[in-house]
């Protein structure tokens, strides 16, 4: 499998483009300068680049490249059909109520090999959306979105529920499994007509003791799965590491990890499903790199034991937050890549083992993905 | 620019028909103005944020605005 040589790295100003070049990775191009993008997905079907961009007072919009980056034309954004008369929304925790309107897309997945044109996209408040003509249009799923239980998502962090995850199997474009924070991971097998969550195993310490396994109170921070294995999903939660070998029909608790069990982020390999990488914090409220040390979790048994990785990484006064999208590997399982809300940017090639930095002075970074080939 | 309406809503579909990427950067999914937007009518502000029914006299002045913020 070819290693990535191309990198997309949202941040709150701009989409920068890293290359490798005979002497390391550097910024190779720069979109949107000034933009706050969130967000940014190769589509390896037909190699389209697809940036979110949250402009705030003007809302959310979509933009698709067809060159790598070079040129960029606004697409269709998902937009929620008309909120029904009488409808009376649930409140936040802050007593405000959820809103019926596009907050955040949070997440953006090709619909498989076999569904060219199939785009999920999943958003804040807690919606799921799909299109079939390669993101110009939009459908909110409705199976989901009206589904009883998805009134019971909440806000984690933040003050909207949010799908932040969409793993469609590679071998089945009908078998999706989502995550949600707050809402657990659910599962779709006929491709999003109909969804059921999925089952326990999940904890969470902090909610009230009926409630800790409660599947759909679960604040998953990110769900992933191994492409060639993918019965096999991990789950950086809010909570602690849960793993999933049966496709989200049940979940462990992966135990002892140390220096913390909190974070955001999650990459597994693509064909060993026990190989997994996570970047650890202090949890809960205060959210920082364990005495200010920046270090990589892999475990390459399932869970049963982690390897701390520091080497090239900084140890000493070190504060980089990674958010759930700033970690990603590529298709070798060899090249990583990882961004921080302090603007650090590092690339290992070698699994982890070592990791170059690419820049320390970049914007705070939402999203780190490889580009990929089909 | 020119456009007819007797309301906020009409003048802003009459515009919007001129440049329909404008709309969803004014309005949010559900018709409603942004939050951080706000329109003045002759120099009075926008009453009815969701539903746009303010009225607009023959000759009247839309200005829409914005707010800025953030670092």
């Amino acid at each position: 499998m070819r290693r990535a040589t191309t990198c997309h790295v949202g941040t709150r100003k701009g989409l920068f483009t890293i290359a490798r070049g005979a002497s390391g990775w550097s910024v190779s191009r720069v979109s949107f300068l000034g933009d706050n993008c969130t967000l940014a997905v190769c589509d390896p079907r037909n190699g389209s680049l697809l940036a979110t961009l949250n402009h705030g007072h003007f809302g959310v919009k979509l933009h698709r490249s067809r060159d790598s980056g070079a040129t960029w034309a606004e697409i269709g954004a998902p937009a929620y059909p008309p909120m029904p008369e009488g409808y009376v929304p649930k409140m936040t925790f802050s007593g405000k109520p959820i809103d019926w309107t596009l907050r955040l897309i949070w997440a953006l997945a090709p619909g498989g090999s076999d569904r060219p044109g199939v785009l999920w996209c999943g958003t804040m408040p807690g919606g799921l959306f799909k299109s079939e003509d390669d993101g110009n249009s939009w459908a909110l799923n409705r199976s989901l979105w009206d589904d009883p239980l998805r009134e019971q998502w909440t806000g984690g962090g933040a003050e909207y529920p949010g799908l932040h995850s969409i793993c469609v199997n590679p071998g089945d474009s009908d078998d999706i499994v989502i995550g949600v924070s707050t809402g657990g991971a659910w599962k779709t097998r006929d491709g999003g007509k109909s969804w059921r969550i999925g089952g326990k195993g999940m904890r969470a310490e902090y909610m009230p003791p009926e409630l800790q396994y409660e599947p759909n109170a679960q604040d998953a921070h990110l769900v992933v799965q191994c492409a060639a294995a993918p019965d096999a999903l991990w789950v950086q939660h809010h909570n602690g590491i849960f793993r999933s070998t049966d496709r989200a029909g049940s979940w462990s608790e992966i135990a002892d990890v140390h220096p913390s069990a909190f974070g955001f982020a999650v990459a597994v390999h693509p064909r060993d499903p026990k190989t997994a990488w996570f970047v650890p914090a202090v949890k809960d409220e205060k959210r920082y790199p364990a005495n200010g040390r920046v270090v990589v979790n892999r475990t390459h048994d399932g869970g049963k034991t982690f390897e701390t990785l520091t080497k090239g990484l900084p140890q000493e006064h070190a504060y980089d937050l990674v958010y759930r999208h700033a970690l990603d590997i590529d298709d070798s399982g060899e090249v990583l890549a990882f961004g921080s809300t302090t603007g650090s940017l590092w690339v290992s090639e070698n699994g982890g083992d070592s990791w170059q930095t690419v820049s320390l002075n970049l914007p705070p970074i939402h999203a780190v993905r490889f580009e990929r080939a089909g | 620019m020119d456009v007819e309406g007797a309301h906020v809503g009409e003048v802003l579909d009459a515009y919007f028909r001129t440049n329909t990427r404008a709309r969803g950067y004014v309005l949010d999914d559900q018709g409603r103005l942004r939050e951080h937007m706000s329109i003045f009518i002759n120099g009075e502000q926008l009453r009815d944020r969701t539903r746009l029914t303010d009225p607009v006299p023959p000759d009247g002045m839309v200005d829409v605005i914005q707010a800025l913020s953030g670092g």
